[in-house]
């Protein structure tokens, strides 16, 4: 096999190892799949295989490190508050509308009912709108 | 390009090597992806549609939103997976916040109507990777 290509190939896995680590960002997946698939998650070890149809929605949320009250140092999945609409047609994506809060604004926001009302209100934008 | 966000079409068929980024991989077919950026309003770029054959203008951050769809053999490694497939696959991946940031967000995004994609973000962003 050409040297380069497997200079290339060579870069390419050691990159993809690279990626095991623990997730830095908050993450929302939706997928679909038809035929094999396999996949291994990087943080937990898990393995998943599927043959045939397969629909999966995920949230991919980070922890953060927090103080109890007793000074202690914590792990805590990261806060968020958040609506999402995706729409899927014939297999392709037709629309996503999604509305969220992270951090400090999901807490803030998770005081208030009515703020938390407003972010949950998806709104899509009218066919009419101009670009 | 939208007033607020900058969206990214790219098609490739046959061996697709993809040494950086988000979804990067190799796949053996055909894939569509989608890539959604956040503009910041004061680049002064104008807002328009260019299209280029054979090569994709890097981006200098990495997406908001990452729509991909493919048909055939792949390995990639997606946000904290290893995958591999074979037939057809759609993923939709909103990489929503870094860890522990504080932000708001509004988004929708239609493919048939990439012009009227909307991303409003408070606080506004320079770059949602670090």
């Amino acid at each position: 096999m050409n040297s380069k290509l497997m200079a290339a190939l060579s870069f390419l896995v050691a990159d993809l190892l690279a990626g095991c680590a623990t997730p830095s960002h908050l993450v929302f997946h939706q997928s679909t799949s038809i035929g094999a698939d396999v996949a291994a998650n990087t943080d937990t070890g898990h393995v998943h295989a599927a043959f045939g149809y397969d629909r999966q929605t995920n949230t991919l949320i980070p922890k953060t490190k927090t103080t109890n009250d007793n000074g202690e140092i914590e792990q805590e999945a990261m806060s968020v508050v958040s609506a999402s609409e995706v729409k899927i047609k014939w297999l392709g994506l037709h629309e996503v509308t999604e509305q969220f809060a992270t951090g400090a604004a999901a807490r803030n926001l998770a005081r208030d009912p009515r703020a938390i009302g407003q972010v949950l209100s998806l709104s899509v934008p009218s066919d009419s709108a101009k670009p | 390009m939208t007033k607020d966000a900058e969206v990214s079409d790219v098609y490739g068929v046959g061996a697709l090597l993809r040494m950086r980024g988000v979804d990067g991989g190799f796949t053996l077919g055909w894939r569509h992806a989608t890539y959604i950026y956040p503009r910041v309003s004061s680049d002064g770029a104008a807002e328009g549609t260019r299209w280029t054959i054979g090569w994709v203008p890097r981006h200098t951050a990495d997406p908001f939103f990452l729509a991909i769809r493919s048909v055939g053999a792949e390995v990639a490694k997606y946000p904290a997976e290893l995958r591999a497939h074979v037939g057809f696959r759609m993923d939709a991946f909103t990489f929503a916040a870094c860890i522990g940031e504080s932000r708001v967000v509004k988004f929708s995004y239609r493919p048939s109507s990439p012009r009227q994609t909307r991303l409003s973000m408070f606080p506004t962003p320079h770059s949602i990777h670090p």
